[in-house]
């Protein structure tokens, strides 16, 4: 499963699609909107994806994941607005035991962080927005033509 | 953005053809370019009907 949606995020449904019943290890990641009320304090970030591309980066990385690990793994990510406490990334993993289950899941959330090309905008709790600064997005020197 | 380049036009070259105020911006540091949705490098030349994307710094998540 690999999902872009304005919907809240189904970690259930990332649970089921990565069920086995020759796993015993099932790891699961949600990263949430923070406030970050001591600093200056945020409503909601937006998100945007060139959706194309965003869905083909996360598909080659669940697969990467499945590859390195024996995982299965679900990734899901939100576009437009997600308030506070809201959940903006999820990542559920299975394997055979979780040493690797734990690993295909990070793995599959740090690369997603660093390589799908989707952005974000914060809208503070003053009225003003900004964009999140970005890392460079990565991807294999040589790809495609 | 619809643009009518010379055949052979590589990808790197297409920021150079976009309106003024995009231009004018100059191209990030760190950006990657993406052809017919998939990545590429700036050599890689154009053909009628392909779509390119300037890729900035992500910060999904």
């Amino acid at each position: 499963m690999i999902a872009l949606t304005p919907e809240p995020l189904d970690l259930p449904a990332l649970l089921a699609a990565v069920a086995d019943p020759e796993h015993g290890g099932t790891a699961a990641f949600l990263g949430s909107v923070r406030r970050e009320g001591e600093l200056r304090e945020v409503v909601e970030l937006r998100y945007e994806a060139y959706e194309e591309l965003a869905l083909s980066e996360m598909a080659a990385i669940v697969a990467e994941a499945q590859a390195r690990f024996g995982a299965r793994v679900a990734v899901a990510h939100r576009v437009g607005p997600a308030a506070v406490g809201e959940a903006s990334v999820a990542v559920a993993a299975s394997a055979g035991h979780r040493p690797a289950a734990f690993a295909a899941c990070r793995y599959a959330v740090d690369e997603l962080k660093s390589r799908a090309p989707i952005w974000k905008q914060t809208l503070h709790a003053d009225g003003e927005a900004s964009w999140i600064d970005g890392c460079l997005a990565r991807h294999p020197a040589g790809a495609g033509r | 953005v619809s643009l009518s380049l010379p055949p052979g036009t590589p990808v790197g070259a297409v920021w150079g053809h976009l309106p003024g105020p995009v231009r004018d911006v100059g191209l990030p540091d760190g950006a990657r370019y993406a052809l017919n949705h998939e990545w590429t490098l700036p050599g890689a030349t154009l053909r009628d009907g392909d779509e390119v994307a300037v890729v900035l710094p992500v910060s999904g998540g």
